[in-house]
């Protein structure tokens, strides 16, 4: 009876969600350049990938990524969350403010950061240039050294509102009662951040962590808008490896196994993440 | 005594603590970062090439100047990605609840096991890594002769709204009391008379939350678009102006692209001026399924 109603919607849903993840495994098996028919290959793709030096430079820089951008979406994320916990005037307009920017397509906020990193039109140089430290005015984006952060903080900036909502979302529930508990007993503010909040919203944390993870380690747009991987390829990331292999190589059998190893990686990731941050709760 | 709210503010300004200064001192800071940032682009879009060129990049535009929305409109085609978006994203958005909202309604209300085994496979796509199986997606739809279409785009889009989509409007629909449409049936309505007539009306809060979200994220898409379009023809905003972007970093036209950046965000103003409540309930529930 309910068939008609459910499978059009389904089979759409298969076809393009389920089906290419099961292909994506199958065919990684396979030598398939797009010309001729797919010939089964056994692991050669995978010996290729473990002995592959740009897979695991593209992995690393991706791991850096995840960790810097974690560090700076969780750490002002949670302050941010928790500074809004107060009563001020104008709240709404901050809160309002820091979301707007996750509303913003990625390609509008990669192409915001390119425009303020730009050596010679960009507004960030001009500053440093306005209050005399011509010295540090550098070409960002260029710069082997800087090309990383740069990058992690035009995504971070973006899609901070977003993790602030979810935090905030989180923060809400803790019932106002244990803080004044805490403070009739004369605990400091950073002592009820550390011993009641951190702790209370400890769950929500970890769910958050492992849902951020899935899309960090995924991270694309901003690093192939900005950089396209370089300068001397340090800001190459895995999925933009993976989109050269495939789509400008045409090399389809070889880029589908890169992809069901990073799965793999943030499968791993995941797990490891979630099975430490468990652990970590139980000392409450 | 004394509500939390009261007791942190109500003491006034003279008692703020330094914990209190930090944090509206880190608030402010990046609320006018942004701001700023927007504020400059908006500037910036009003200065003729040469002027953005060669001027400070702090200095006032010569005059109030929208003259490179219309250049960027009719010549750079921004004009036809703009429509190309709103197609792209308004069929697949409708698509995403025509489809979504029957599914949601057999699975917020029937309890046979064959429905559960639905919901477990939509359950399993919010964990699917999407960005990377595009490939084997890619090679089916180009064997389709999908690749380079509208039609394509709008697909994928759809296929990849529905876990959300359903996920949201089944717990919706699972909040409402079932005696009416219980009534219903036995005053002999059939199913899809029951979900048009009585469920669909009262469901708008929830439909709203969904729309917003799917169009939103339709309209901002970059990933899909840059694989699945090919030619500026179906190009959609994102993707538009990213092809842009070369033309204007080779010519130094950067008024183009300025003018598009703000084209493609302000029907993104628009809707959060307006449904703001819903696009924060569809994003919050939608993070937070997992």
């Amino acid at each position: 009876m309910f068939i008609p109603f459910v499978v059009p919607g389904l089979a759409l849903y298969v076809l393009a969600v389920l089906l290419p993840l099961l292909q994506t495994v199958a065919f990684s098996f396979t030598d398939w350049r797009g010309v001729t028919p797919p010939k089964f290959a056994g692991v050669e793709n995978y010996r290729h990938v473990f002995t592959d030096p740009t897979f695991w430079s593209s992995l690393r820089h991706t791991l850096a990524f995840t960790a810097l951008g974690y560090v700076l979406t969780f750490g002002f994320g949670l302050f941010f969350a928790w500074s809004l916990t107060y009563r001020f005037r104008g709240k709404h307009v901050v809160r309002a403010i820091i979301f707007l920017p996750c509303l913003f397509s990625v390609l509008v906020a990669a192409l915001l950061w390119k425009f303020i990193y730009h050596p010679t039109l960009g507004p960030l140089n001009a500053l440093l240039s306005k209050v005399g430290l011509d010295s540090l005015a550098l070409t960002w984006l260029g710069d082997v050294r800087t090309a990383v952060p740069a990058v992690c903080l035009a995504w971070v900036w973006q899609s901070l509102g977003l993790w602030v909502l979810l935090i905030s979302a989180g923060l809400e529930r803790i019932p106002p009662e244990l803080y004044e508990a805490a403070r009739v007993d004369g605990a400091s503010e950073w002592a009820v951040f550390r011993h009641v909040t951190i702790p209370l919203v400890w769950e929500i944390l970890r769910v958050l962590t492992v849902l951020w993870l899935i899309q960090a380690l995924q991270q694309f747009a901003f690093v192939f808008v900005m950089t396209k991987g370089g300068p001397a390829g340090v800001t190459e990331v895995v999925t933009t490896y993976i989109y050269g292999v495939a789509f400008q190589s045409r090399n389809y059998g070889y880029g589908m196994a890169l992809a069901t190893s990073m799965m793999l990686v943030i499968l791993a990731v995941t797990l490891v993440v979630n099975r430490l941050a468990r652990k970590e709760s139980v000392e409450f | 005594m004394r509500s939390r709210g009261s007791n942190r503010f109500g003491a006034g300004i003279g008692a703020l603590t330094a914990a209190a200064w930090l944090r509206y001192l880190a608030l402010g800071a990046y609320c006018a970062f942004s701001l700023a940032a927007f504020l400059w682009v908006f500037l910036s879009s009003m200065k003729t090439n040469v002027e953005f060129v060669t001027s400070d990049p702090f200095s006032l535009p010569s005059r109030i100047n929208f003259s490179n929305f219309v250049t960027a409109w009719n010549r750079a085609n921004v004009g036809r990605f703009f429509a190309n978006s709103v197609v792209v994203s308004g069929a697949s958005t409708i698509g995403s609840l025509v489809l979504a909202f029957p599914t949601a309604y057999v699975v917020a209300r029937m309890k046979s096991g064959r429905v559960r085994w639905v919901e477990h496979a939509y359950l399993t796509g919010i964990m699917v890594p999407t960005i990377l199986t595009v490939v084997p997606l890619y090679l089916m739809f180009d064997r389709l002769h999908l690749v380079g279409t509208r039609l394509g785009l709008i697909l994928i889009y759809v296929a990849l709204m529905m876990p959300f989509s359903v996920y949201y409007l089944a717990g919706y629909l699972k909040s409402l009391p079932s005696e009416l449409e219980e009534a219903a049936i036995v005053d002999g309505c059939s199913l899809s008379q029951v979900i048009t007539r009585i469920v669909l009306p009262l469901s708008g809060p929830a439909l709203a939350a969904v729309l917003v979200v799917n169009f939103l994220w339709a309209w901002n898409d970059f990933y899909y678009a840059l694989i699945f379009l090919q030619n500026k023809e179906t190009f959609t905003i994102p993707i538009g102006l990213y092809n842009l972007q070369f033309y204007a970093e080779y010519s130094l036209r950067y008024a183009d692209l300025l003018a598009g950046m703000i084209i493609n965000i302000i029907p993104v103003f628009v809707l959060y001026l307006f449904l703001q409540d819903y696009i924060v309930k569809g994003l919050t529930a939608g993070a937070l399924k997992g």
